[in-house]
């Protein structure tokens, strides 16, 4: 069996490792950069690896070990290569630095990660001047590339790679001077929000947006004012930073491109395709993972996920039919979207709407009850999990509907 | 655009040619910030000279495109009527067309529904032009300055006219940098056209900067429309347009502002008034598919029309002000046009031997390789010869090292980012540059032989970093 993996980062990684463990004879990983790693060799904090490697490592270590691991393993690695277009039959355009080939793997895994939102997708009105960096560039630059991106700085967007570039501007000496959220919660995690910001006393001011950018040349100063419930900003109270970068950190998207060109449908909530339990999509042979299917919290569950359809790809027969899987009533995103029928627990991952205190969760399936239950408190920006026993699993039918909601008069 | 073709034009005289601008980059004021369309020659009054070389630049545009190999793609236009009033005032537009010879057809709404399936309800009727389109204009001047260059111009960039003095053998320009003495000076200075007359004497003249702004869109809806739609006329310029780029991006725009001095900012207000505009003629939820906002100027002149032609009381100085749309569609014809006034000077002095077009006048110029509109074979061979087309650093548009490479030692070469995306559009893309950027400013870096920390987005002070911390001293 020949399995194809487009993207050389945690999950690309992870896949290729898995599929190859399990007795897939050709393994080749795609990666349009000079190296593998993705985003993590810049991601030169700790806190990878906690779940996967049962250890605390830095993204370039995380990198360096699955990247070994993948050499060990006998996968081949084409490095400076891009998948140019996906056909729906798994045909695959690959541009090398030897010229252009044509592949049709038995198995295709899209790992294809992220990217960010810039400031185009929020229209931040003002004027054009160099100094607007989204906070994934920042950090490239300020790690990679050792340059400094700016000196005086604000940032837009409390995303976990804001809050992580916060800090790294504060050590580096230079001058944050807030962060503002257009939420009324914050957008990165907890652990983030304290140790990053709190612990360097950055002001963090939630119901905030950036109204506009000023400066002709560099960026001179930006505007910032609080919104009203609806996201529109009272401008009466427009404040002024006088700094000379903006960075955004306003959420991620899948790349979802090369997926739209297999066929595949993508799913709204997520802006990734829509995926089994083992992350196949509504093509046989056809899987994503990581941050390519829904934005995950950690590498660490972009690389389990990855594991999961590596192993899949190789080993899973096919399937008896699929079930639906829907959120509803405050729950945002679920993953997988689809269940493929079969005899074993489900575990649901999904994201809240809103932060929610003591809510109680619940799944059901044409009116009966499979699974429920209560959390100490729900986050927008922490994904979950819920596991159903495959005893409760048994009724459900291919073509159903299985739904995932808060029980209401539950949570605060 | 106007300089460009101008230069473009004059180049093929045994002359002297030099080409200055005040920014770093040609093609960096009005003509990178237009709808880039190229208009009928309906909707200018007819007896102008809006009108009458409206429809000459267009037929100059369709074999110059080709003598240049600028993008441009002949999908027609549509004007839509949602009332009684509006359908009159299609109606005469219909008879200014007719005037000005360019063809056009009334469609009721059944017929425009087989043209545009999206329009809205309200839409009754509509004025089609078949001989419109699309042009990419910042090719369209890199075209035509390169061009002059190949033919014996030359470019001075980041230089500033600061005063004209006659001298007994012409003029004398004082820029920011020297004192450069020249027979003839063409005029095409966009939205400051008018100050440069000023400098040569003349005050009857103004220009208003007209500020639009635009929302650029996501290229997976780009098929929402098929032709360029126009609400029907209104005081202010043509109004809300809906259009793609020759890129296959949608692009909505422009409002109409009258600014006392220029000013290039986009606000909250003017680009929801974008949103609502196109809106009226296209139903859909553009706000979920947003890539970028920009504003761009248009000469607005006090007569109402271009003025072109040579200085009233300053010998050897030609003007071509108050160049606003259709100035993208016009501008050949208005190179053409005063350069023939200078060629009848020259005639009149007994000056024959300098307007006989050189002998190896080559009117052709090509762009380096673009990937995208290659063969899979020529592709192929490419890479194989330079392993630098193999690599892609723009993901969202597909545009590779060598590509960018290239744009940078073409002539006119790219010095910055925006040059870099103007050539060859990395940064254009759904993630506006967050991929490629940092590749960008390398390759700019190794290129130029220049520090990282040098590269600019747009010369000057547009800097993109600060310094480089792998320096010892840095680089401040």
């Amino acid at each position: 069996m020949r399995v194809t993996v487009i993207g050389g980062g945690p999950a690309g990684m992870a896949a290729a490792l898995s599929a190859k463990r399990a007795g897939a004879e050709e393994v080749l990983l795609l990666e349009r950069a000079e190296r593998l790693g993705g985003v993590l060799p810049q991601c030169i904090h700790t806190g990878f690896g906690v779940s996967y490697f049962k250890e605390d490592l830095t993204g370039p270590e995380f990198a360096e070990r699955l990247e070994r691991l993948v050499a060990k393993a006998g996968v081949e690695v084409w490095l400076n290569s891009i998948a140019l277009q996906a056909f729906p039959d798994r045909q695959l355009l690959v541009s090398t630095r030897l010229g252009l080939r044509a592949l049709r793997p038995d198995v295709l895994i899209f790992a294809v990660g992220a990217r960010e939102r810039p400031r185009g997708a929020i229209a931040i009105p003002g004027d054009r001047p160099a100094g607007v960096f989204t906070a994934g560039t920042a950090q490239y630059m300020t790690n990679i590339q050792g340059l400094q991106v700016g000196r005086e700085f604000f940032i837009l967007g409390s995303g976990d790679i804001g809050l992580i570039m916060a800090r790294r501007f504060t050590l580096e000496g230079l001058i944050v001077h807030g962060v503002a959220e257009l939420m009324p919660f914050p957008g990165g995690l907890s652990r983030n929000v304290q140790q990053c910001l709190r612990d360097y006393a950055i002001p963090l001011y939630l119901s905030h947006t950036v109204t506009g950018v000023r400066g002709k040349q560099r960026v001179e100063a930006v505007t910032v004012a609080p919104v009203d419930p609806n996201g529109y900003p009272l401008r009466d109270q427009e404040r002024t930073y006088a700094v000379d970068s903006l960075i955004l950190s306003v959420g991620l998207l899948p790349e979802a491109e090369l997926l739209r060109q297999a066929g595949l449908t993508m799913a709204p909530e997520t802006g990734g395709p829509a995926v089994d339990q083992y992350y196949q999509c509504e093509r046989e042979g056809i899987f994503a993972v990581g941050n390519g299917v829904a934005i995950w919290d950690l590498a660490d569950n972009v690389a389990e996920t990855a594991e999961v359809a590596g192993r899949a790809a190789v080993l899973c027969p096919p399937g008896r039919g699929w079930a639906r899987v829907e959120g509803r009533g405050g729950i945002r995103v679920v993953i997988p979207q689809r269940w493929r029928l079969e005899d074993r627990d489900l575990v649901l991952h999904f994201r809240a709407g809103k932060p929610t205190i003591a809510p109680r969760l619940r799944v059901t399936c044409k009116g009966q009850l499979l699974a429920r239950r209560g959390y100490a408190a729900l986050r927008p920006a922490e994904m979950e999990e819920i596991r159903i026993p495959a005893e409760k699993l048994a009724m459900v039918e291919a073509g159903d509907l299985v739904v995932l909601e808060l029980e209401e008069g539950s949570g605060g | 655009m106007v300089g460009a073709a101008i230069f473009r034009e004059l180049c093929r005289f045994p002359l002297r040619v030099l080409l200055l601008d005040q920014l770093h980059d040609v093609g960096g004021g009005a003509s990178r910030a237009n709808t880039a369309i190229l208009h009928g020659g309906f909707d200018p009054l007819p007896g102008t000279l809006m009108s009458s070389l409206n429809v000459e630049g267009l037929r100059l545009w369709s074999s110059w495109s080709r003598q240049l190999d600028v993008e441009v793609e002949w999908c027609g236009s549509l004007v839509l009527a949602t009332d009684d009033e509006e359908l009159a005032a299609i109606g005469d537009l219909c008879l200014r067309g007719r005037k000005a010879r360019v063809p056009t057809v009334f469609l009721l709404r059944d017929a425009l529904l087989n043209r545009e399936p999206n329009l809205a309800a309200e839409v009754k009727g509509g004025l089609f032009a078949p001989v419109s389109g699309l042009i990419n204009p910042f090719q369209a001047v890199i075209a035509l300055v390169g061009n002059g260059l190949a033919n014996g111009g030359e470019l001075a960039l980041g230089e500033r006219v600061l005063g004209l003095r006659k001298i007994p053998e012409g003029i004398e320009v004082q820029t920011s940098k020297r004192t450069l003495p020249t027979r003839f000076l063409f005029n095409a200075a966009g939205v400051e056209a008018d100050h440069l007359m000023h400098l040569a004497g003349e005050d009857w003249f103004s220009i208003t900067p007209r500020r639009g702004q635009y929302h650029v869109l996501d290229k997976s809806i780009g098929h929402l429309v098929r032709h360029v739609l126009f609400p029907a006329p209104r005081k202010l310029g043509k109004g809300i347009v809906v259009t793609r780029t020759i890129h296959g991006n949608l692009m909505i725009g422009p409002n109409a502002e009258d600014l006392d001095e220029s000013d290039l900012l986009t606000t909250r207000e003017g680009l929801q008034a974008v949103l609502a505009g196109a809106k009226k003629l296209i139903p859909f939820p553009f706000e979920r598919y947003l890539v970028a906002q920009f504003s761009g100027l248009r000469a607005v002149s006090s007569t109402g029309d271009f003025h072109l032609g040579p200085a009233h009381a300053f010998p050897g100085v030609f003007h071509a002000a108050g160049i606003k749309s259709p100035g993208l569609t016009a501008a050949p014809a208005i190179a053409r046009r005063l350069v023939e006034m200078w060629q009848e000077r020259m005639d009149l002095a007994g000056h024959k031997e300098v307007i006989a077009q050189k002998m190896d006048w080559d009117p052709t110029f090509r762009f380096p390789p673009k990937l995208s509109e290659c063969s899979l074979g020529d592709r192929d061979r490419l890479i194989r010869e330079n392993p630098s087309y193999g690599r892609i650093v723009c993901r969202c548009e597909g545009i590779s090292e060598g590509e960018v490479r290239e744009a940078i030692r073409m002539q006119p070469g790219a010095t910055d980012l925006d040059g870099i995306k103007r050539r060859c559009r990395p940064t254009t893309g759904r993630c506006q540059g967050g991929f490629c950027t940092p590749r960008l400013v390398e390759i700019l870096a190794q290129e130029r032989g220049a520090p990282l920390s040098s590269i600019t987005k747009f010369g000057e002070a547009s800097r993109l970093t600060w310094r480089d911390n792998r320096e010892p001293s840095g680089c401040e």
